[in-house]
């Protein structure tokens, strides 16, 4: 039926007209929430290092304001042992131990908040569990689709060369444990100058990366994780410069890769879980429904009173390696080196690789 | 032209058939011709006015060069309907054999012979007065009574017709005839004037005088050759207001080809949410709503089995070929007592062909999937196949779109049905019926999802005499689903997950009809379920998944029914039932015993008991009681009332906010206790402009008990303690249903107007358990107005056009109320449950149809049908969520954002290309 051709055509590009319009769009459905929530983000470690304590004041979804700081709260550690711990205010909102505060694994540990107007809050009590053991950090030469999106919001995706890296880390308290990972990133580029006398001036410079845009956290029932994780995947690097905002004269070295494993009793697992399919969920068609993620705070003062957020108290490793593409050999080189915490977010030295690149 | 009159001697020589019909030409010409009558005219255009044999054939004849020879005497008199003279040669001479119970040869492709038939079928007797003799002479005086038997068949294409209202009005003795076209009346002895009337057809009244038990087979036409208008019925004409039943909407065969189109083809389930009542779950949404219950809770039965995911392409079609539909009907309340397993209403799909006596094909051809039914009649018509099937071709236009997931991703379906009915007899009937779907879909590269249903059933009916049948049916139902997992970037996470369910019952039923106004059915049902949770299995080469294994589960319900259908008087009557049924969940299985007063979670497991094969885990009884009321004013209004409890022992778990078809299947067992439903309905119906015009209002309350709900972030696949995850509520639902329909005319329609209500509550003790505080919430599917206006105008015998007008309140939703910083990323804090709702939802649609052609001696007949979906081009929102942009963008801004999804923001026009041969 020749006819039908025709037909066929003209229904075919209004068809796609049709459907190329989308099928999303953002939505206001004019929600006002007079409610003041206090947030809080608590963190106890068996690192070396202090414990923290953020406070600050959820704002309703629609508003344009950034978090507000709760200052003049007075907040405290108290351990199952009796030991209290009083948190001195550092900067706004922000509350850190004294320097010689330590978690200690098995030791269990309730935040206690009183803020300004005096109301109470209390965390749940919280067990800090073994840290795990990191085996090696380590890459290989792949590739991965990104996504691109126009101005116009239309996506389109392309493959990537790059460095997939991965972590092996192991239990120290048997199997089926709870982790969440979480990754520091830093690249290190140079740039020659070949103009200055007598000998060209090389600047080494490092940045880093913003951090990582989901939540990790394996042990789930569905995952492969048991007291022994292998390849875990860690961090994707991408080699084109042009992702980095690098200019053409200046070279790609390498990359820096801080992994910290945290081991999570079973409320934070439950906890660092559900943040993590929030933040996972892209609107997919058959995404679960929307739900409220409870912490561990409470204000014992008012049942009803609702508070946010969670106190953490984990067993944490960390480790940082470098990771140097070898395209030519088409291999990975790779190895330990010093720790990135207090590293400015960018910087650069002069002839001298910095302290960190020395490998 | 019409040749009459035939020599006895060809007469006899005409049993020699074909095999001499070169000989025969040449005796017909020099020896048979006694008279020879000439005609040029044209049949009538009034189709209502009979005509004669004489102007049957000299219309055939004029149109078809045939010359017809015939003894004048065999049709002297007689009159027979014009519509005969659009079939196809063949089929009017077979129409024409049938009705005189002559047997004809055609010679050359010429000329046709009719001749006497060695052994009539039929058994029309006449009177002395032209009164039709119903039973042997002989016997006359012996009975007082005597049943009467027949079938009612549609005159041009010799089709059964069921759903027909035989009745002697003076006595007030009715019969609708049933999927055959067979009724049954006990009169008394003497004459009655018997009426035959069917929608669309015109009237029969026959004179009838019943000596003793025998048969009457009575044909009847069609008004007009030209398509009646759509017209969606809950029953025949004036049906609505005398049966008792009520809450139940009925389509027949010839009504749903007449549904409006979507998206390229009638579609059965999206045409039945345009009636009050019934609700869509979305635009495209799989299964639908029915008086505030979830999608799991409709039984949609085909042929008698289930079929569990009633969708292809995320709800884009049906899951069900409307081509091989012979009759649906849905029942929302009074349900009758051989109906159980899903609490809000039944939908029972009857496959089927036209019962034509020669081999029919029908198709179409759309954008997106094109379809073809095939009906071949064997040995005489007591053996009919009908075979159909669908498939799609959608990827392509996948590719096209401006979205990389999108450009990535695939869908589509294809289907196959049959079905086997084989005459064993005048008393027995045997029918097989076959369903396969298969569907495929892929979000991504990464991801692909893939589910089939396959159905099966036999069915073996006998009739024992004109008051007692019976029929026994079994038959399976197998619902798969598969998902398979492989990350480019992560192959050792590769996996796949495979779930599904079986399902076997068997059906017995003995049907008893002790009077004309008097019927009972008892009947037996067992189902065996076989439900499997899922199964983790490593996929790809590099997996370094465990595999893992949720236990199946096993599940038996039996049940006994008993249903009484009388009629006191033509004022009232009744139709109750019971309905008595036993779950039983089977090992081999494990029950984890909780610690009392903690709530519900794997942390709080005290003890686990393992069961053996077959051994009862648990078991659970329901005494399901019907009951259906009618009361008359007058023969155009009536008052009904009817009151339904049915216990659901399956239920689909799905923590979605559209239904997903990863969504798992559950059996009840001690923590998820059967659904129950109570529901109580009233209506009060009328009739007005001779039945042309119906309005009814209902109004109902049902009640809801253990209804599945989740906890937050409850995880439902491949979960081996979904107690922990899965908290019962209670709930109600409460509406009115106006409902204003015209029949016939060339403008038709109807105006639908639902008000409903769906809360329910959880009563659980620890924050965990509850939702909103343990108080009332509005379900998902909570929608209080709807508003439907479907109008049909007719503007030439051969165009139509069409406009849908749908317009409700949102669905309920849960939104984002608060934003906080947590490690460095924003979070959401989310509403109550269902606190919000989505913008209004309003939507028009519209199509002109051209149909097929009236030329009578076309073989091909075809139509076209362009239709406008979403004509104003809103954008309605499906669902909405809140999501921030796919980690992978290279350019992340970290935005999130609330969005609505929707499906057709823009008109979208399809173009339909239907056939028939």
């Amino acid at each position: 039926m020749p006819h039908l051709t025709k037909y066929k055509r003209i229904l075919f590009i209004t068809l796609l007209a049709a459907l190329a319009a989308g099928c999303r769009e953002e939505y206001d459905p004019g929600i006002d929430v007079s409610q003041k929530v206090l947030v809080v983000e608590g963190m106890v470690t068996g690192l070396d290092e202090p414990a923290t304590v953020t406070l600050s004041m959820a704002e309703p979804y629609n508003s344009g304001s950034g978090a507000a700081a709760v200052t003049g709260a007075y907040v405290y550690l108290r351990d199952d042992k009796g030991k209290i711990d009083v948190l001195r205010a550092d900067y706004d909102g922000h509350y850190v131990s004294d320097s010689s505060f330590r978690g200690v694994a098995g030791n269990s540990y309730t935040l206690n908040i009183q803020t300004s107007d005096g109301v109470v809050y209390r965390s749940t009590q919280q067990t800090l569990l073994p840290a795990a053991g990191i085996d090696s950090i380590y890459g290989e030469l792949s590739q991965q689709e990104f996504i691109y999106k126009d101005v116009w919001g239309n996506t389109t995706g392309k493959m990537e060369k790059g460095v997939q890296t991965y972590a092996d880390f192991h239990s120290s308290a048997g199997d089926s444990l709870h982790y969440r990972i979480g990754t520091h990133m830093l690249i290190g580029y140079s740039h020659t100058d070949p103009t200055t006398k007598p000998f060209a001036t090389i600047y080494y410079f490092w940045k880093k990366l913003e951090k990582d845009r989901t939540i990790s956290v394996t042990g789930d029932d569905n995952s492969i994780s048991t007291g022994v994780m292998t390849r875990y995947s860690a961090h994707f690097f991408p080699l084109n410069p042009f992702l980095y905002g690098m200019a053409d004269d200046q070279n790609l070295e390498n990359f820096f890769l801080q992994v910290r494993v945290y081991t999570l009793n079973d409320e934070a697992f439950a906890y660092y879980r559900e943040l993590s399919r929030q933040l996972s969920s892209t609107g997919k068609l058959f995404d679960p429904i929307a739900t409220q993620v409870y912490g561990n705070i409470t204000c014992p003062g008012d049942d009803s009173k609702l508070v946010l957020g969670f106190f953490e108290a984990s067993g944490c490793v960390k480790k940082t390696y470098w990771v140097q593409p070898l395209t030519g050999e088409n291999r990975v080189a790779y190895g330990q080196t010093y720790d990135l915490d207090g590293l400015p977010e960018s910087g650069k030295t002069i002839q001298e690789r910095p302290y960190f690149w020395h490998f | 032209m019409s040749f009459a009159g035939l020599s006895p001697n060809l007469l006899a020589l005409m049993h020699f058939g074909t095999l001499i019909k070169q000989s025969l030409t040449c005796l017909i010409l020099i020896t048979g011709l006694q008279t020879m009558a000439q005609s040029q005219r044209i049949l009538p255009t009034d189709t209502s006015r009979l005509v004669s044999y004489e102007e049957l054939f000299s219309a055939l004849g004029q149109r078809d060069t045939i010359l017809f020879y015939y003894q004048p005497e065999w049709f002297a008199g007689k009159t027979v309907h014009p519509s005969i003279a659009s079939l196809t040669l063949t089929d009017a001479l077979r129409r024409v054999g049938s009705l005189s119970g002559l047997d004809f040869v055609v010679i050359d492709n010429h000329s046709v012979v009719f001749v006497p038939r060695e052994s009539s079928a039929e058994n029309r007797v006449q009177d002395d007065a032209g009164v039709m003799v119903i039973g042997n002479l002989l016997q006359s005086g012996k009975f007082p009574r005597a049943t009467v038997t027949g079938t009612i068949t549609d005159g041009t294409t010799g089709g059964p017709l069921p759903g027909a209202i035989v009745s002697v009005e003076k006595l007030r003795a009715h019969a609708v005839t049933n999927r055959e076209g067979k009724y049954s009346l006990v009169l008394p002895a003497g004459q009655h004037l018997l009426t035959v009337k069917y929608v669309g057809y015109q009237d029969l009244a026959a004179r009838i005088r019943v000596v003793s038990d025998g048969e009457c087979n009575l044909d009847i036409f069609e008004k007009s050759l030209q398509l009646q208008a759509v017209v969606i019925t809950d029953q025949r004409a004036g049906m609505n207001i005398s049966r008792t039943q009520m809450s139940a909407l009925r389509l027949d065969a010839k009504t749903i080809r007449e549904l409006p189109v979507s998206l390229g083809e009638t579609d059965i389930i999206k045409s039945i949410t345009l009636l009050p009542g019934v609700q869509s779950v979305g635009e495209f949404g799989s299964g639908f709503i029915v008086r505030g219950g979830n999608t799991d809770q409709n039984l949609v039965l085909v042929e008698d089995v289930p079929l569990f995911n009633s969708s292809h392409l995320f709800g884009l079609n049906s899951a069900i070929n409307p081509d091989l539909i012979s009759g649906v009907t849905l029942y929302k309340a009074g349900i009758p007592a051989r109906y159980g397993e899903r609490s809000s209403s039944v939908m029972a799909v009857k496959l089927g062909g036209s019962n034509s006596k020669t081999m029919k094909a029908h198709g179409g051809i759309g954008l997106l999937n094109s379809r073809l039914a095939v009906e071949v009649p064997l040995l005489k018509q007591k053996v009919n196949i009908l075979l159909g099937g669908r498939t799609s071709y959608s990827d392509w236009l996948l590719q096209k779109l401006p979205d990389i997931d999108l450009q990535n991703s695939s869908a589509g379906f294809y289907d196959l049905n049959g079905v086997l009915t084989i005459d064993a007899g005048k008393h027995d009937k045997l029918s097989f019926s076959g369903y396969y779907s298969s569907d495929r879909f892929a979000f991504s590269r990464e991801t692909n999802y893939r589910y089939s249903n396959l159905l099966a059933s036999a069915r073996f009916t006998h009739i024992f005499s004109s008051k007692v049948s019976t029929s026994l049916i079994t038959g399976m139902s197998r619902y798969l689903f598969g998902m398979k997992e492989l990350d480019t970037l992560n192959p050792y996470d590769g996996n796949r997950v495979d779930f599904g369910i079986d399902y076997n019952n068997v059906k017995w039923a003995l049907n008893w009809f002790p009077g004309n106004r008097h019927s009972v059915e008892l009947g037996i049902n067992g189902i065996l379920y076989r439900n499997h949770p899922g199964e983790l299995l490593p996929y790809g080469g590099q997996s370094l998944v465990l595999p893992r294994r949720v236990n199946d589960e096993k599940g038996v319900e039996a049940a006994v029914y008993l249903s009484d259908d009388i009629e006191f008087s033509s004022r009232f009557s009744i139709e109750a039932g019971v309905r008595v049924v036993r779950f039983s969940l089977l090992g081999p299985g494990y029950e984890y015993l909780y610690a009392g007063g903690l709530p519900r979670t794997v942390e709080n497991i005290r003890d686990t008991l393992y069961f053996g094969s077959n051994t009862e885990i648990t078991t659970h009884y329901g005494i399901e009681p019907r009951l259906s009321l009618r009361f008359s004013l007058d023969e155009q209004r009536s008052f009904k009332l009817s009151y339904t409890r049915i216990d659901q022992f399956v239920n689909l778990l799905s923590n979605t906010s559209v239904i997903s078809p990863t969504d798992t299947w559950k059996l009840s067992d001690t923590y998820l206790q059967p659904v129950v439903s109570d529901q109580l309905a009233a209506g009060y119906f009328h009739n007005l402009r001779n039945n042309t015009v119906e309005a009814s209002a209902e109004v109902y309350f049902k009640r809801l008990q253990n209804l599945p709900e989740y906890k937050n972030g409850a995880s439902l696949l491949l979960n081996d303690h979904l107690a922990t995850d899965v908290i019962t509520a209670s709930g109600y639902s409460y509406g009115l249903e106006l409902f204003l329909k015209k029949n016939s005319g060339d403008l038709t329609g109807w105006i639908s107007y639902t008000y409903s209500r769906s809360m329910e509550k959880t009563d659980g003790t620890a924050l965990i358990e509850m939702i909103n505080g343990n108080r009332y919430f509005p379900s998902n599917f909570d929608i209080p107005h709807n508003l439907v206006v479907n109008l049909n105008y007719h503007l030439t015998r051969r165009w139509r056009a069409s406009a849908t007008f749908t317009c409700h309140t949102g669905r309920p939703v849960t939104l984002p109320e608060l934003r906080y910083t947590f490690d460095g990323k924003q979070i959401i804090w989310y509403s109550d449950r269902n606190k919000y709702r989505l913008p209004a939802y309003h939507r028009l649609d519209v199509a002109i149809t051209r149909d097929q052609s009236l030329k009578l001696n076309r073989k091909w007949k075809s139509s076209w049908t362009l239709s406008v979906v979403n004509l104003y081009g809103r954008n309605n929102a499906y669902s909405a969520f809140y999501a921030r942009e796919d980690p992978r963008t290279w350019n992340y801004s970290g935005n999130y954002s609330l969005y609505k999804l929707y499906i057709l923001g823009v008109p979208l026009p399809t173009i339909t290309y239907n056939f028939n041969f």
